[in-house]
C-alpha cells in the first residue's frame, strides 16, 4: 500500500469510521481518537487483504479499540449537536421548530439502545445501506431491519408525545 | 387506514428528521484534514524509527513454514502404519482400533494406519485373514487384485499368488476387482478374482469350510492339489516339491495339529503317491 493508496482509503472511509464510534458512544473526542487509532494501526499493519472486505475490518478494528478504551472510561451518554453555520433560508419559526426537535432528538437518541441507534443513523446520516451496514457491524439484514424499525417505533414515542 | 396513517407518520417523522440531519453537525475536536495531519506526524516519526522487515517476505515465510509443519503432522498422521505380519506355522489375531478383530493365517501380512483410522479405516491385506467384529464404520481391506468394502460383520479373505476369494459369513461385503468389477456379497456366498479382474460368484456355499483354518483344521472340498499341498507348506513351514504332474483334486477334512509327515499320508494315499523326507524341513513328493 502506498502513501497515495492509504490517504484515499483514509479520506473514502475516515468519517462513517469515526461517526460509527461516535454512535456508539455520543462521545466526539473518543470517536476522533478512535479513528485516528484505526487508521494508523491499518498503516503499520498494512494488510493485503483486498478493499472490499477493507471497509468492515476497519470498522471491526474501531469496535474492538472503541471497546478496550471504553472499558477504560466510562462515557456519559449525551448526543450533542450542532446547526451548521450553512443553514439558509430559515425563518425564526422554522428555528424555534428545529431546536425543538432537535433537543427532543438528542435526548431521544440518549435513551436508544446502542444497537439500534448504530443501525439507524448509519442508514439516516451515512446514507448506508442496509447490506452495508450488515457488513460493517457483522449481523444480518434482518438483524439490521428489526433495529431499524425497532428505532423508528421508540423515535415515534419520543417525539411524538 | 390505521395502517396507513401509521406509515405516513414514520415517514413525516423521518423526513423532518432527515432535514435535521442535513444541517446538523457533530462537535468532533478535529475536522478530517487535521486528523490527517496529525497522522502524518506519527507515521512519518514510525518510519524513520523502525526500519521494516519486509512484511511480503516475513509473512511468505510464516505461511511456508506453516505449511511444511501442517503437511508434516498430515504426513505422519496419515501414513504411519502399523504391520503385523506372520511367518509359515505361525497364527495370530489383531485387534483394529474400530474394536474388531482378524485373525491372521499363516505367511501373511496386514497393514494399516492407525492415526488415520477415523479418517478412513483402510486395511492392506496379502495372505488369508478372517474378520470378525462390529464395523461402527465403513472400512475396507486392500490386496493386489481386489478391494473389499466392509458394509457388514464378518468374512474370510484369501489374497495369495494363486487366488483372490472372499467368503462372506455375516452382513454384507462388497468386492472390487482391480479393473472395477464389483460384486455385493450376503452370507454363504463367495466370489473369486482371477488375475485379469474377473469375478466368479457362488452361492449357498459351506462356509464353515472356509475359516476352518482358524480352528486348525484343513478342509478341502475338490481343491487342487498344488493348493493343497501349498496351505500345507504354509501351516507347516516346509518345504514341498511336487516332481509328478498330478492334475488330482483333493477332497476331505483333518486336523491340522497332526505332524506334517501324518498329513502328507493322508493327502498322497489315495493319489497313490509317496513322499520323501529329504531333510527336516523339505519334503519331495513323487
Amino acid at each position: 500500500m502506498t502513501g497515495a493508496e492509504f490517504k484515499q482509503l483514509f479520506d473514502t472511509h475516515f468519517d462513517a469510521v469515526r461517526n460509527y464510534i461516535w454512535y456508539r458512544s455520543g462521545n466526539p473526542e473518543l470517536a476522533s481518537d478512535v479513528a485516528q487509532e484505526v487508521f494508523l494501526k491499518l498503516w503499520e499493519k498494512r494488510p493485503y487483504a483486498d478493499n472490499t472486505k477493507l471497509r468492515g475490518l476497519l470498522f471491526k478494528m474501531a469496535g474492538d479499540i472503541f471497546i478496550s478504551a471504553y472499558r477504560k472510561q466510562t462515557t456519559e451518554l449525551k448526543f450533542r449537536a450542532t446547526f451548521s453555520s450553512e443553514i439558509e433560508n430559515i425563518t425564526p419559526e422554522e428555528e424555534i421548530h428545529f431546536r425543538e426537535l432537535k433537543e427532543k432528538y438528542e435526548k431521544a437518541l440518549s435513551k436508544m439502545p446502542e444497537k439500534q441507534r448504530v443501525v439507524f443513523l448509519m442508514n439516516r446520516m451515512d446514507k448506508m445501506k442496509y447490506r452495508e451496514i450488515a457488513e460493517a457491524t457483522g449481523i444480518g439484514i434482518k438483524a439490521v431491519e428489526k433495529r431499524m424499525s425497532q428505532a423508528l417505533k421508540l423515535l415515534k414515542q419520543e417525539i411524538q408525545n | 387506514m390505521e395502517q396507513e396513517k401509521h406509515i405516513n407518520d414514520t415517514e413525516k417523522l423521518l423526513r423532518k428528521l432527515d432535514k435535521l440531519h442535513t444541517s446538523l453537525e457533530v462537535p468532533y475536536p478535529k475536522s478530517r484534514d487535521e486528523v490527517w495531519e496529525a497522522m502524518q506526524q506519527k507515521m512519518a516519526a514510525e518510519e524513520v524509527q523502525t526500519p521494516r522487515f519486509h512484511p511480503a517476505g516475513k509473512r511468505l515465510w510464516l505461511v511456508a513454514a506453516a505449511l511444511v509443519l501442517f503437511m508434516g503432522l498430515g504426513a505422519i498422521l496419515r501414513f504411519y502404519p502399523h504391520t503385523v505380519r506372520t511367518a509359515p506355522g505361525q497364527m495370530t489375531t489383531v485387534t483394529l482400533p474400530d474394536g474388531s478383530t482378524v485373525a491372521l493365517n499363516a505367511q501373511s501380512k496386514l497393514t494399516y494406519y492407525p492415526l488415520w483410522w477415523n479418517f478412513s479405516a483402510k486395511v492392506s491385506l496379502s495372505g488369508e485373514a478372517f474378520f470378525e467384529g462390529d464395523h461402527s464404520q465403513r472400512f475396507s481391506v486392500k490386496s493386489d487384485r481386489g478391494t473389499v468394502t466392509v458394509l457388514g460383520t464378518s468374512f474370510d479373505i484369501y489374497a495369495r499368488r494363486d487366488n483372490y476369494r472372499v467368503v462372506c459369513f455375516t452382513g454384507k461385503v462388497r468386492v472390487t476387482s482391480r479393473t472395477r468389477n464389483q460384486i455385493i456379497l450376503t452370507p454363504g456366498e463367495k466370489a473369486e478374482v482371477n488375475p485379469r479382474g474377473e469375478i466368479t460368484f457362488s452361492k449357498e456355499i459351506k462356509t464353515r469350510d472356509y475359516n476352518a483354518w482358524k480352528n486348525r483344521q484343513f478342509v478341502f472340498t475338490a481343491a487342487p492339489l498344488t493348493y493343497v499341498l501349498n496351505e500345507l507348506a504354509r501351516r507347516y513351514n516346509v518345504e514341498i516339491d511336487l516332481k509328478k504332474k498330478v492334475q488330482a483334486r483333493y477332497t476331505g477334512n483333518f486336523s491340522a495339529d497332526i505332524p506334517v509327515t501324518q498329513a502328507l499320508n493322508i493327502i498322497c494315499k489315495p493319489f497313490g503317491l509317496t513322499f520323501v523326507k529329504t531333510n527336516h524341513r523339505h519334503f519331495v513328493i513323487q
